[in-house]
């Protein structure tokens, strides 16, 4: 009885906060009527704060709680690149999407595959696209589910069971997911990202405070207790560094939850301001890790990294402060899952569903959309509930993966010799290297990150095959006109 | 011609304007990928920080700050319209 007494008041944060954002996200949209474009990129109208809220929020993820925080336990300096790579990814995502946007206005694209349709002309492509996008993030789906099951497990000490963890948290997004659509998801990001943000800085910020009495009294505790956690060494040394900052830095963009939220924008000005003020939004990565060097630093043991940002607030803190942090991490799961679950029922609706019936009517795509939306949740909580870890080969690979489409999104831009030739043999050349390299050789070569060699490999390939193929001058100067021309 | 010739001399301010904006936004990419390894030492601590975690911290402050920069460009060459 104790025990229940104590984790009430944890329970009834968590809850409270699902439901809140259950109750908020159906109603963004339950009055209604969508088209196509209002349910997947919420007709083109985001204005600064709603486009903020719903990058911020579907860019950190549980990994944001949980990986970054047990990096930072368990190898100390490597998780600065999760700092780096984000300002890399703006700053260059600033200028690329302009183009995804302006494509988005004069075509009419509402899913990434769309985009790379109107440029190379080529619905083989287009599908190609769609199914590495669907492939590479299924399990990156479950594994958000998996990470919510657990942190809302022990935010509620225990009083709700993981999988109920993983069955409410879906069946929640899927409602409001399949209700209001994009709408719906950045009106929930507006409360996810602002508790992410709050608990970062009030909750977390203050734990090496109070443990070491300062920030300097925790890295001059670690450099005694673990020194390495000071310094980037090999196998993650400054290559490994560099080459992983590249990578993520470039890959970023080439997501497909990010093409919809970038066609939401409701204008060109929004969508830069909003640019310029997301790297600051990623300061509150700096809390997370400090929470998890302090684990670190009081030479604690944990069964498993990702607990040590858990861990420390249960150290620092008395019981019921759990129950915040785990409606925090669903709030960092959810926000990102909703958003990956709906460009994926984009995909699978506007870009496979059409292969079997090219002349669906709008109406009947948004009935597709949703349809998809459920089934791809319920697949995603199957896995999660049932094959835990099942698809972890395909998760080492997703982020190598997705990176794969840079050339064919970058060079198609100012390239007119750039097909879809070139596009297509590009991409499938980076992923079978990088699937050599990962799950054959099972190494870094020189210690650069498998996923830079995959796009070497990839922009000889698409540059070799774009010089000795025809090009299509015409599909290129009317893209040029449309979408790149200043 | 002389409609031409207008046209060019606004084609080339807008093309200026992108080239200083693409400027600042490479700026982040040289912070990070060129100049953020030499500060991968356990020593000094700066604001409590480690070297690398001081440096890489404070630019996400300062690309914030390259991209406004970038924005004011385009937006002073008519890109954003």
């Amino acid at each position: 009885m104790d025990y229940l007494s104590s984790a009430t008041v944890p329970l009834l944060l968590v809850l409270g906060w699902v439901l809140l954002s259950l109750i908020v996200g159906v109603m963004a949209g339950i009055k209604r009527k969508f088209t196509l474009e209002g349910y997947l990129v919420s007709g083109r109208g985001l204005g600064l704060i709603f486009l903020y809220v719903l990058m911020a929020g579907e860019i950190y993820s549980a990994y944001a709680f949980l990986g970054t925080g047990g990096w930072a336990y368990s190898y100390g300096m490597p998780i600065m690149y999760a700092i780096g790579y984000g300002a890399l990814a703006y700053s260059f995502g600033y200028f690329y999407a302009r183009y995804v946007w302006k494509a988005g206005k004069a075509f009419g694209c509402v899913t990434q595959a769309d985009y790379f349709q109107v440029r190379y002309n080529s619905k083989t492509l287009a599908v190609i696209v769609a199914l590495i996008g669907i492939i590479f993030n299924i399990p990156y789906l479950q594994l958000q589910l998996q990470g919510l099951g657990y942190i809302v497990n022990v935010g509620s000490l225990g009083s709700i069971s993981t999988r109920a963890g993983i069955i409410i948290g879906m069946v929640i997004m899927m409602i409001y997911v399949y209700t209001s659509g994009l709408r719906g998801i950045s009106w929930t990001n507006l409360l996810q990202a602002t508790l992410m943000f709050i608990v970062a800085w009030a909750v977390l910020f203050a734990i090496p405070f109070k443990q070491f009495g300062g920030i300097s009294e925790l890295f001059k505790t670690l450099a005694q207790t673990k020194p390495d956690h000071l310094i980037l060494h090999p196998p993650m040394g400054i290559a490994w560094y560099v080459s992983t900052l590249i990578l993520s830095g470039l890959g970023f963009f080439m997501y497909p939850q990010m093409y919809p939220s970038i066609y939401g924008a409701r204008d060109l000005k929004t969508l830069k301001r909003n640019y310029v003020l997301l790297p600051i939004y990623s300061i509150f990565m700096i809390p997370v890790i400090l929470a998890g060097f302090t684990v670190a630093a009081l030479g604690l043991k944990l069964g498993a990294p990702d607990e040590a940002v858990l861990k420390a607030v249960e150290i620092t803190y008395p019981s019921w402060v759990l129950g915040i942090v785990g409606a925090a991490g669903f709030a960092a799961a959810a926000s990102t899952a909703s958003a990956i679950l709906l460009s994926l029922a984009g995909l699978l609706s506007k870009n496979l569903y059409t292969i079997v019936k090219p002349n669906a009517s709008d109406k009947e795509l948004v009935i597709a959309s949703r349809a998809s939306v459920v089934i791809l949740g319920t697949l995603a909580m199957l896995l999660a509930l049932y094959t835990p870890g099942r698809l972890v080969s395909l998760l080492l690979l997703a982020y190598a993966g997705m990176t794969q489409m840079f050339p064919a999104a970058v060079f198609g831009l100012f390239w007119k010799r750039m097909n879809k030739y070139a596009a297509g043999a590009g991409m499938i050349a980076g992923l079978i290297t990088i699937t050599y390299l990962r799950l054959v050789l099972k190494t870094n070569p020189l210690g650069i990150h498998f996923g830079l060699w995959g796009v070497l490999v990839n922009v000889i390939v698409t540059v070799v095959v774009a010089l000795v193929t025809k090009p299509e001058e015409e599909i290129f100067q009317k893209f040029k006109e449309a979408v790149v021309s200043l | 011609m002389i409609m031409f010739s207008i046209r060019r001399c606004y084609l080339m301010e807008k093309t200026k304007a992108y080239t200083y904006a693409i400027l600042l936004g490479t700026i982040p990419w040289i912070a990070y990928v060129v100049i953020s390894p030499f500060f991968n030492k356990a020593e000094p601590l700066i604001l409590g920080m480690p070297p690398l975690m001081f440096w890489n911290t404070l630019w996400l402050i300062l690309t914030s700050l390259c991209l406004y920069g970038a924005y004011k460009f385009e937006l002073g060459g008519g890109l954003l319209e």
